[in-house]
């Protein structure tokens, strides 16, 4: 296991219990700021050079199954919907990657915030339905609560992006 | 030859890709075979690192708040020193129906405390989003689903949703899918109060739904349970009425509600244990 593994397993690991304990605290009209969510997209859309497809795939998957597990035990309904949830995003993200980078840069912003936007629905939408089905609490606000969360996300996630842009640029 | 060696390795993908999903459905059936050990071993040992967080989050929440609402806690420092004033001569007003009203007090209060069993618990952890709080007491220290948890004021927070050895997970009555019997207006004497089901909207928020159209519901009235769905005790304190909304070709009205709980500003918190047993 290579010392990055290491790093991010305990900063993801740390991450989760912010999430869950400390930025709950933090709601603006209702909406949580989903660090966890954004340092995983961050994580895969960076995770893309000086290693074979396979090594990034299999380091996608490890990622993927553990922030899903470490959210689904902090939440009330059954294990694995985070896990599902976060495989398909790290797929998905690769794949449209590999699609895209073949016509620009490697990583502009518009590919970042339009994947962003994509992946933060479907993340949303998912964890709704599954409330829905498992019918434990009940269908999440799709309302004017999930545009406030989306952007309140989003300008985070830019910044962010900003940053690790910047670093890669320093490499 | 060439087509024959491609169809096999596409053949591979596929086998390697269905083992992956046969795998995961197979991780995601024992996680979910054993959920609660699982759980309950994840929170006992990261507890204490959540107990920091949570505690930094909820004393930080407040400063920023309290720096924010700097103008509002003017306001309301002066409007409740004219409320005390107003109270203190209204008090003085009612010095003569204390006798008869004590006893009546005092039934209620026999009824509601003598009886009753508490567990002291902590507040470990708050789910804005679905609203939701976790307890730092479980299985082992007694505790069930669906037991009423209050706060030291006597204040309704919710009911046990899900319970683990060592914490619980308690639904807020502010969660969408909590529904309680209430009562506004005169908890002395119930037969003045009206009734309603206070409803959850979620986000700290809620709603009485199902109000008679023909009873005249006033801002700033008290809302307490009922105890007509049997989960709660009667006479806990919800919280007071912010408005109400009549409708003339409708049968019922709704108030919102200014709830009492707050989990961001509570530490400590009871849960009724022997209210279920006895029903």
């Amino acid at each position: 296991m290579s010392f990055k593994i290491i790093f991010f397993t305990i900063f993801f690991f740390i991450l989760a219990i912010i999430q869950a304990r400390f930025l709950t605290y933090f709601s603006i009209w209702g909406s949580n700021l989903n660090l966890v969510f954004i340092s995983f997209f961050v994580y895969i859309f960076f995770n893309n050079k000086r290693s074979s497809v396979q090594y990034i795939v299999n380091q996608n998957i490890y990622f993927a199954l553990l922030i899903g597990f470490l959210l689904d035990c902090f939440s009330a309904l059954p294990f694995g919907v985070n896990v599902i949830s976060y495989l398909i995003i790290g797929f998905f993200i690769k794949k449209m990657q590999y699609n895209l980078a073949e016509k620009s840069d490697n990583l502009p912003i518009s590919y970042f915030v339009l994947l962003f936007i994509i992946t933060f629905i479907f993340n949303e939408l998912f964890l709704a339905l599954s409330f829905y089905i498992f019918n434990d609490i009940y269908f999440v606000n799709l309302n004017w609560f999930l545009l406030i969360s989306f952007l309140y996300n989003l300008i985070i996630a830019c910044f962010i992006f900003y940053v690790f842009k910047k670093l890669q640029i320093k490499k | 030859m060439k087509q024959f060696i491609n169809n096999r390795k596409n053949n591979g993908g596929w086998i390697k890709i269905v083992a992956g999903i046969f795998l995961l459905l197979l991780f995601i059936f024992v996680l979910n075979l054993f959920s609660s050990p699982i759980r309950n071993i994840f929170y006992s040992l990261t507890l204490p690192i959540q107990k920091v967080f949570n505690d930094s989050g909820k004393n930080t929440a407040s400063l920023f708040s309290s720096i924010l609402n700097i103008k509002n806690i003017q306001e309301q420092n002066e409007y409740l020193n004219n409320e005390n004033q107003r109270l203190l001569a209204k008090m003085s007003m009612m010095q003569e129906y204390q006798e008869e009203n004590q006893a009546v007090k005092d039934i209620l209060l026999c009824s509601q405390e003598e009886d009753f069993k508490f567990i002291l618990t902590d507040i470990i952890g708050f789910d804005s989003n679905y609203d939701i709080i976790t307890i730092s007491k479980g299985k082992n220290d007694g505790i069930l689903e669906n037991m009423p948890v209050i706060s030291s004021q006597k204040v309704l927070f919710g009911r046990v949703l899900k319970v683990y050895n060592n914490f619980s997970q308690v639904m807020l009555i502010s969660n969408k899918n909590s529904s309680v019997d209430v009562k506004i207006g005169n908890m002395l004497d119930e037969n003045k109060a009206d009734t309603g089901v206070l409803k959850g909207l979620g986000n700290l928020n809620s709603y009485i739904d199902l109000i008679p159209n023909d009873l005249e519901v006033l801002p700033e009235q008290t809302v307490f349970t009922s105890a007509l769905e049997g989960i709660f005790p009667k006479g806990l304190i919800i919280g007071k009425i912010n408005s109400a909304e009549k409708n003339d070709l409708k049968p019922f009205q709704k108030a919102s509600v200014d709830l009492f709980l707050d989990p961001k500003k509570s530490d400590k918190l009871f849960v009724i244990t022997n209210y279920l047993k006895d029903k």
